[in-house]
Parts: structure tokens; C-alpha cells; sequence
């Protein structure tokens, strides 16, 4: 048992915000050294709350002493704290990752605003992970949206300001429908504290006024995750904003989101109500079904690098919702490895594209020729996610997608099986097009056919071999090589990711 | 007012002469220990007597006095704050939008994205 307060995961980069905006009017500039502290205490904050949960249960802080159903409660159980390591990881990785890329992409005038305004973001992120109280949800909501579309606008590309303009008008719409929803549930019970509403909400389950906020919940927050019909805002923002940005939205914002529906259908509401009183299983499962399908056929289409890899969050959170929506234990616990894995995944994979476009200006799919030859850690770390992302055994990918097709045998639902075996090849195809345009296909006509000769003279001559080789800076390769050497590492001890994801299932579905 | 509930509602009119809407539900599932005074979260936010809180917790309390419950002002004023911001930044990205295209109509952005 370690003593941790809980709010130390947000007050720790929301001070950090205030510090470096205060700091940046004077000379001395150390704003990245600030975030990376920040977020490290996140990190490890995190990690020992993770531990005190194990050791004894679900962790109430309250904000200001004040008891919970007044007050504003912090809680830390087993499904909050397992996402809490998730995505102070991600926080932390993206901004050690940041402070090479904001200087070199986005430029030295907008590395202080970037700095406060990715510092503001992960606040929001984190607190949407530990509040207990629904109103404090909206707000970290909105804090970490409004920082995020900044943030899209803040890259080079003008297209990226009218991603930013569209995704703000769609996200603030799904904010409000939140916050309509939470209206609803204060109308009713006169209260917005998580576990208060669980207790006080049974007896009015078959009133309208509570259907109503359940709809206005899921529907507000399946904007902010993008799930299928609702995901026209996500192609162009996640795939013209900074690379660095990219990873956040699809690596915490998705998932956060995602993180906060699941909250909204096991905590607040009992499972009882979500599975049997209402059909909000049954219409998220064709949701996802239809999700995972159309995802993996868009994403084939995609051309541009940074495309694709926006484009294939939309399935990969299908299967997020599909686990949510089959409902067995098993399913569940592979929606919330997912939640991890994914994160690991994506963050991973748009670092990448990220460090590609930096190095080599490459943006398309087909000009990746040889990319494998210059960037060769790079492109390793991309074939580990890719093989991840497709399900490979040993690997992260495997693990969530076999939790979740084993679920949905438990359930008595077989058509689930071919709808990810689909979706598995889809993603073969799609990662594979760009590994062989990396690795094997050759540069131009007259290279092409003495390739191996060409290999084979490299590793001869040291010196030629540096000239050719261009990985990006350490600063960016690290944290790339940390998300993919996750990929393996808990793809293959998945024992500990799986113990606690189970426990949390267990926890969501017995209310306990 | 937005209501959906089959529940009877009662408008009591106390001697305070202050409005009170107050649920009283009679539903056998709901307890009599529970009825609580409802706070008007969209609609008026008026007085109230006492919150839901006290009276399911069935605490011993003095005679109810009329106050105006602070919650439902703090979070439409948030929400208030939280609209100014998105507005605040909905337009610094319009004038950016302005500045990048020299229009900021849509159907022209769109045809300058698809030249380049």
C-alpha cells in the first residue's frame, strides 16, 4: 500500500499547464522538461494506484473533503486504474516523443502554446478516467476537446483547420447530448455522483425521462469515439493534424471516450438495465458489426499513410463496442484489453508515420519504397504493430481479438467468428500492402533487379550503409520502440494485462 | 418543462408563496421514505426546500426553510463557460480558415482542397 492521492493525476499536469504558461513569459524556457515530469508523476502516480487497487478494492478520493454524494469523488477501482496506466503511458510516451517533433514539424513559434495546450489535454484525458461525479465528466470532457481541436489546427496543412472547424461542430454536439443526458439523470435523482445515481436510479427504470438520458448519453459519447455512422469528423482530423496529435486522439481521446461509455452502461446504470430493460446492446452490436466491416473496406481504400491508420480506428473500436455489446464476461475483458492494446497500437503506429514523414516526406502508401532500407528500426516497430494490429499470436492484437471471439462463442453467438476473420484478412491486406512496399519493393527499374545485391554490398561497406540509413532522431525512436516492444511484451506475458482486465469485467458486470 | 415520468406530479404552493415541484410518486416500488423534492435543472432552477439527499437519507432536519438550490446555477454557469471557450475557439479557427484560404466559404474550400 502506497500513499497516493488520487487527484495527483490531474492536478499534477493541469499545475504543469498553469507553470509552463507563467514560465513562458519569462526567458527561460523549460516548458518540455516540465511536461515530461509531469506526465512521468502521472505515470508512476498511476501505476501505484493501480497496485493500491489490487491490494484493497475500489479507492474513493474526495475532492475538498467533501463527502461523496455532495462532493465531487475520485475514484480509482480496477476497470479506472487499468486504463489509468494505459493512457498515462500514452501521455507520457507522446510527449517525450513531442518535444523533437513539435520543434521540427510544427515549428519553434508554437512550441510553448503546444506544450500548455498538450498539458491541458492530458488533464482532461485523466480526469475523465478517475471522476466519479457525471458533471465533472462533461467538463474534462470539454477540456480535453477544446485543447484537441487547437491542437489539429496547430499543424501546417490547411486542411487541417477545417478538420479542426468539423470536428469542434460535431464534438460539441456530442458534448451537448452529454450533457442533456446528465440533465436528465440530476432531473430525476437529484444527484450526479456515480454510485449515488447507481442506488438511487433502479426504481425509476422504467421511466422515460431516464430511457431518454441513456440515449443521449450513447449517443453523445459514440461521436466522441467516432463509432460507425457517426465517424464522417475523424478521417480528416486524425489524418492531417501533427503526427504527434494524431496519436493522442486516437490513442486517449477514442479510447477515453470509449473508457467513459462503458462507465455510463455498467456503473450509473446496472447491467441489468443495459442488457435486459433496454435494447442498447442489441443496436451496438449491428453498430460494431457494421463498424468493423466498413472500417476494413475503407481503410483498404486509403492511399495516404496517415489516412489509413485514421481509418482503421473506426473498426478497431468496433471491436471495442462489439465486446461491450456481446456482453459476456469474456467479451467484456477483451474490450477492456482492447482499450490498452489499442492504445499501444495506434499510439505506436502514427508515431511512426510521424517519424516517416519527417524523415523521408513520404504521405503515400505507394511511395514507401525502400523505406524499410532507410529507416530500419522505424519500419521494424512497424511491422511488430501491424503484425499486433492483425492478431498474430505473441503479440497484444491477439490477445483482445481472442477474448472477445471466445466471449461471443460463451454467447451463443457464432456469426460474430467471421465478421473478425474478416476484418483480420481485411487488416492483413491493408498492413501488408504497405510492409511489401516498404521492404520489398523495389525503389526504381533499374535497382530493382539486383536488390539483394544491392543488401548484400551494403552490409559490406559500413560507410555506404550510413549514407543510406536516415532513422529520426532518438527522441522520436524511443518512445516508438517502447510501444512496439509493449506490443510483444504484453502480447506475450498477456497473463498480467488479462488478471486485472478480468477483474475489472467481473467488477462491471456483478456491480462489485 | 421536460417531464416523461407515468409518476403523478404534485405543484405545491407553500406558505412562502414560493413554487415547489415536488415528485410524489405512486409507484409501490417506490418507497415513501424517498420521495424527494425535484430541482428544475433546465427549466427554472427555482426554489426548492430540500434536496432529494436529505430526505432519502432520513435525517432528522428542523422545519424545511426555502432556498434556491446552488447546483443546477453552478452547472448551466459552467456549461455557459464551457460554450464561451468553444466559441472562442470556433472562431480564432474561422479567421485562421480565412487567412489559409482567403474564404470561408465551404463549398469554395472545397473546391480550392480538391485543385491541390
Amino acid at each position: 500500500m502506497i500513499s497516493v492521492p488520487v487527484s495527483l493525476v490531474v492536478v499534477v499536469p493541469m499545475c504543469a499547464s498553469l507553470l509552463i504558461a507563467v514560465l513562458g513569459l519569462t526567458k527561460y524556457r523549460c516548458h518540455w522538461h516540465i511536461s515530461i515530469v509531469a506526465t512521468f508523476v502521472s505515470f508512476i502516480a498511476s501505476l501505484a494506484l493501480l497496485y493500491n487497487t489490487l491490494q484493497i478494492g475500489r479507492i474513493s478520493y474526495w475532492l475538498g473533503g467533501w463527502e461523496p454524494p455532495w462532493g465531487i469523488e475520485y475514484v480509482i477501482d480496477y476497470y479506472s486504474g487499468f486504463v489509468l496506466v494505459a493512457i498515462t503511458l500514452v501521455s507520457l510516451l507522446t510527449t517525450v516523443y513531442a518535444v523533437t517533433y513539435v520543434k521540427r514539424e510544427v515549428g519553434e513559434s508554437r512550441d510553448l502554446s503546444f506544450a500548455i495546450l498538450n498539458m491541458l489535454m492530458v488533464t482532461g484525458l485523466h480526469g475523465i478516467i478517475v471522476t466519479g461525479d457525471l458533471f465533472n465528466l462533461y467538463i474534462f470532457l470539454e477540456i480535453t476537446s477544446i485543447a484537441a481541436y487547437s491542437l489539429i489546427g496547430a499543424g501546417k496543412k490547411k486542411g487541417a483547420l477545417v478538420a479542426s472547424f468539423n470536428y469542434l461542430i460535431l464534438g460539441t454536439i456530442g458534448a451537448i447530448f452529454v450533457l442533456i443526458g446528465v440533465a436528465y439523470l440530476y432531473m430525476i435523482t437529484g444527484t450526479l455522483n456515480m454510485a449515488d445515481l447507481r442506488a438511487i436510479l433502479p426504481v425509476h427504470y422504467d421511466s422515460k425521462v431516464v430511457f431518454a438520458a441513456f440515449a443521449f448519453i450513447t449517443v453523445g459519447l459514440a461521436i466522441k469515439f467516432a463509432l460507425f455512422p457517426l465517424h464522417t469528423w475523424l478521417l480528416s482530423a486524425h489524418s492531417l493534424a501533427p503526427a504527434v496529435v494524431c496519436s493522442v486522439l486516437a490513442a486517449s481521446i477514442l479510447k477515453v471516450t470509449a473508457y467513459a461509455l462503458i462507465r455510463v452502461m455498467f456503473t450509473v446504470f446496472e447491467a441489468g438495465f443495459t442488457l435486459e430493460v433496454i435494447p442498447a446492446t442489441e443496436i451496438l452490436l449491428v453498430m460494431s458489426i457494421i463498424a468493423i466491416i466498413v472500417g476494413g473496406i475503407l481503410t483498404a481504400a486509403q492511399t495516404n499513410l496517415k489516412r489509413m491508420l485514421a481509418c482503421s480506428s473506426l473498426g478497431q473500436m468496433g471491436y471495442i463496442v462489439l465486446g461491450v455489446a456481446i456482453a459476456d464476461q469474456m467479451a467484456i475483458t477483451g474490450s477492456i484489453l482492447h482499450l490498452l492494446n489499442h492504445s499501444l497500437m495506434k499510439g505506436g503506429l502514427f508515431l511512426i508515420a510521424g517519424a516517416i514523414i519527417h524523415k523521408v516526406r513520404i504521405y503515400d502508401i505507394a511511395d514507401m519504397k525502400g523505406v524499410g532500407r532507410k529507416m530500419p528500426l522505424t519500419m521494424a516497430a512497424f511491422t511488430i504493430i501491424g503484425l499486433s494490429m492483425v492478431g498474430v499470436p505473441l503479440t497484444v492484437g491477439f490477445v483482445s481479438k481472442w477474448h472477445i471471439a471466445v466471449g461471443a462463442l460463451k454467447a451463443g453467438m457464432w456469426y460474430i467468428i467471421p465478421v473478425i476473420v474478416a476484418s483480420s484478412l481485411l487488416t492483413v491486406f491493408y498492413f501488408g500492402r504497405v510492409i511489401r512496399n516498404a521492404y520489398f519493393a523495389s525503389e526504381g527499374s533499374d535497382q530493382g533487379s539486383s536488390s539483394k545485391a544491392h543488401d548484400h554490398a551494403h552490409n559490406q561497406h559500413g560507410d555506404r550503409n550510413s549514407e543510406s540509413r536516415s532513422e529520426a532522431p532518438p527522441g522520436m525512436v524511443i518512445p516508438i520502440l517502447i510501444f512496439a516492444g509493449l506490443c510483444i511484451i504484453l502480447g506475450t506475458a498477456a497473463f498480467i494485462p488479462v488478471s486485472i482486465a478480468e477483474k475489472a469485467a467481473i467488477m462491471l458486470l456483478e456491480g462489485t | 418543462m421536460i417531464d416523461g415520468t407515468d409518476n403523478s406530479k404534485a405543484l405545491l404552493l407553500d406558505n412562502h408563496n414560493t413554487c415547489v415541484n415536488r415528485a410524489v410518486c405512486d409507484d409501490d416500488q417506490y418507497q415513501s421514505g424517498q420521495e424527494g423534492y425535484r430541482s428544475e435543472y433546465l427549466s427554472d432552477g427555482g426554489i426548492s426546500t430540500f434536496n432529494s439527499h436529505f430526505d432519502k437519507r432520513g435525517w432528522d432536519l428542523p422545519d424545511p426553510v426555502p432556498y434556491v438550490n446552488p447546483l443546477p446555477h453552478v452547472m448551466i454557469l459552467t456549461a455557459i463557460v464551457v460554450g464561451v471557450s468553444i466559441t472562442a475557439v470556433a472562431l480564432a479557427l474561422v479567421i485562421r480558415i480565412n487567412i489559409a484560404y482567403g474564404t470561408i466559404d465551404e463549398d469554395e474550400i472545397a473546391r480550392i482542397e480538391q485543385d491541390s
